[in-house]
């Protein structure tokens, strides 16, 4: 999965963006929702300051009441109705909570009944520690089930304080009662809205992830359109359809490409030096050698007859050394493998062939028909091609009665090429053995065998393949498969 | 026939020239690429044996450089190296045959004489005018099935005619493919041998072969079948 270039760049600013929008996301939803709670705390402290302020304890008549006093009550009123503390009882309300009695002793509403209000945890509440003064503080708590009803537990805000009464101021018991001022409202709206923001938010997320990936998927094609271009070439060039890199591509490119022109350059030039220096070594072990045959065959020797047995055993390791040398040079010619090799056209170089067999073979009227079209091509060093095609048109040059024709066509990867001759033909019986000959160091040239063992070597090292047929002129046909 | 050997190495060259000689042919030497090219394009000569590896100018450059002055005459290349490469760059470059080194001197003028009646439009190496037959190889005359004994020059001077057959051969053309440069020349020879020539061939002296034109040369008369089947 890491393997590939886009699929590190699409996972990493995939994954940056996509955790980018999902953290501010959150902050954006927790902001949004602490700005809300906040506000409801403030006007829930607020509101419980204002509302105590106009509720009265009474010892009397019994067990002690809470009650608005009669001065307040219009303004009191007000007050509840404007912080609509007596409309949904649900919603918003306040009331007094009577520890001792375990149900609602006041309430904003007219209703004490505690099933129309939310109840919460007032051991909690009541655990809390007490203060002598009363400052509201108001915290988010769950409401608690009631046993006869089917409602779970909703969010609220919730400012209680614990107070104690005297029950008896007259009575010196000093017993005291607890109760629980609670004013609550309920955090739902807020829930739902913080909950659609989320699902806008989600919604957002998905729409830009899709997008992203879009404008991912498409920069990653513009970034990595360059290196598949790149990796194209270099196909090509290993193909055959190209010498070297050439195309323009970004800085971050070019040194991989001008390393690999340059190790291009340097198979080439190691193949080059290869070639020259065993040019050089068989040149000059030839010429001596050559000098050697014609003082041998000169009248330097006439104080020894010329059909001295000693005289005729060199001159013929003479020749015999000639003749390993060439072989063992075409062979170490053919057989420098080069991975980097262009596919060459085989036509224009037929071409100058048949010219040259024309002239090579002047005493003879025959015609070479070269059916190979400019699209043929193979993967074979020029010179190779070279000395295979000379090779064999030479010997069907040689054997033609009238005629020699080269036709070729594709077979999958590979190029056949048929060279007909209206001769006559190959010996019937093994004809493999003539590709055979001249690969044994001690065999002698002659015929079409040595032409047919360097095409075998030319071929073989190439990994292509060479058959010996019958031509539709009855002659020979040598059909050759060459690498494209 | 006159011919030109340039190669650098001195024990081939001087084989190469023995052995020349020997198969009657009138032989010029040059050792390297310059003095070669100078003989190629100043002299006379009728072909020429041309080493491709020579120093300085190589062999390549005075086949080119002789093709580029317009000489038609046959250049055959000696090499080391035995490959069709170099066989289509030399052969494209204007030379008529290509020979491998080692050289076998028999090899070589054989494959001199089949370029030498080439040029002229032989494709046999006998030499046919009835009634005379010239035989290339075995450089014997016939006259009517009748072996002609020639010396050597005498033969030369026939064989210059008969290749030529129609054409008018000047005397010194004659003297200069006869004789090599240093020589001592004299015209006259070449009078005695065309006059020796027709008392050979032509006894009675109803044949009349070889013409003479004042002031211009010799020219053989008969007519010759220069391929197998035109009669």
């Amino acid at each position: 999965m890491m393997g590939s270039l886009r699929s590190r760049q699409l996972v990493s600013g995939f994954t940056i963006i996509v955790v980018g929008i999902l953290i501010l996301g959150i902050l954006l939803s927790m902001n949004i929702y602490h700005r809300k709670t906040d506000a409801i705390i403030a006007d829930l402290e607020s509101t419980s300051y204002n509302l105590l302020g106009y509720i009265e304890f009474n010892v009397e008549p019994k067990g002690g009441t809470f009650t608005i006093g009669e001065s307040n009550r219009d303004e009191a009123s007000i007050f509840v109705s404007a912080r609509q503390l007596a409309q949904s009882s649900k919603e918003r309300f306040a009331y007094i909570w009577g520890v001792d009695e375990q149900k609602i002793v006041w309430s904003t509403s007219d209703s004490r009944n505690s099933e129309d209000f939310a109840l919460f945890d007032f051991k909690e509440i009541a655990a809390r520690p007490k203060t002598d003064s009363y400052t509201p503080e108001a915290k988010s708590m769950q409401s608690v089930p009631q046993a006869n009803s089917d409602e779970g537990p909703a969010p609220y805000m919730v400012a209680a304080q614990t107070f104690s009464f005297n029950l008896n101021a007259e009575s010196k018991t000093n017993k005291k009662s607890d109760y629980i001022f609670v004013v609550a409202a309920s955090t739902k709206e807020v829930g739902r809205e913080i909950s659609d923001l989320i699902m806008v938010f989600a919604i957002l997320f998905f729409v830009s992830v899709i997008l992203i990936l879009i404008a991912q998927l498409a920069s990653s094609f513009w970034v990595v359109h360059p290196i598949r271009e790149f990796e194209e070439e270099v196909r090509d060039i290993e193909n055959g359809n190209k010498g070297l890199i050439t195309n323009e591509y970004p800085d971050e490119l070019v040194p991989i490409k001008n390393t690999i022109n340059a190790l291009i350059g340097h198979e080439k030039g190691q193949k080059q030096r290869y070639k020259d220096a065993l040019d050089d070594l068989a040149h000059s072990l030839k010429t001596p050698l050559a000098a050697i045959q014609s003082h041998i065959g000169s009248d330097n020797f006439h104080d020894i007859p010329a059909n001295h047995p000693g005289l005729a055993g060199i001159a013929s390791e003479m020749e015999y050394m000639q003749e390993i040398i060439s072989r063992q040079l075409r062979k170490a010619m053919v057989t420098t493998d080069n991975a980097i090799i262009m596919a060459q056209p085989i036509r224009p170089l037929l071409t100058r062939l048949a010219a040259t067999m024309k002239k090579v073979h002047r005493d003879k009227e025959f015609e070479i028909r070269i059916n190979v079209d400019e699209y043929s091509k193979c993967r074979l060093d020029n010179e190779d091609l070279m000395e295979l095609f000379g090779n064999l048109l030479n010997n069907a040059c040689k054997f033609c009665d009238k005629l020699v024709e080269i036709s070729s066509y594709r077979d999958n990867d590979m190029l056949v090429i048929d060279i007909d001759d209206d001769g006559m033909g190959f010996p019937s019986e093994n004809p493999s053995k003539l590709l055979k000959r001249g690969i044994r160091e001690d065999s002698k040239t002659e015929g079409q065998g040595i032409g047919l063992a360097v095409s075998t070597e030319i071929i073989s090292a190439v990994n292509g393949r060479i058959e010996l047929l019958v031509s539709p002129y009855v002659g020979a046909r040598v059909r050759l498969h060459l690498p494209v | 026939m006159r011919v030109l050997i340039v190669e650098d190495k001195a024990p081939i060259r001087e084989q190469l020239a023995a052995d020349l000689k020997k198969n009657g042919f009138t032989v010029d030497v040059a050792a390297d690429g310059a003095q070669g090219l100078y003989i190629a394009t100043e002299y006379p000569i009728d072909i020429a044996v041309v080493d491709l590896g020579l120093p300085h100018v190589t062999g390549l450059e005075i086949i080119k450089n002789v093709r580029a002055k317009g000489l038609e005459y046959p250049i055959v290349t000696l090499t080391v190296r035995d490959r069709w490469e170099t066989k289509v760059e030399v052969l494209e470059a204007g030379a008529d045959d290509y020979l491998v080194k080692p050289i076998h001197s028999e090899e070589l003028a054989a494959r001199l004489r089949a370029l030498l009646r080439r040029t002229q439009g032989w494709t046999q190496s006998e030499l046919n005018c009835p009634p005379v037959r010239l035989n290339l190889t075995e450089q014997r005359v016939y006259v009517d099935e009748n072996e002609i004994t020639l010396t050597a020059y005498e033969y030369r001077v026939l064989e210059h005619l008969m290749m030529h057959a129609g054409q008018v051969i000047s005397k010194t053309h004659l003297t200069d493919s006869l004789y090599e440069e240093d020589t001592d020349r004299d015209s006259n020879v070449i009078e005695v041998f065309i006059r020796r020539l027709r008392q050979k061939l032509d006894k009675d002296d109803t044949l009349k072969p070889i013409e003479t034109l004042r002031g211009r040369g010799y020219r053989f008369t008969l007519d010759c079948q220069r391929t197998i089947n035109s009669k």
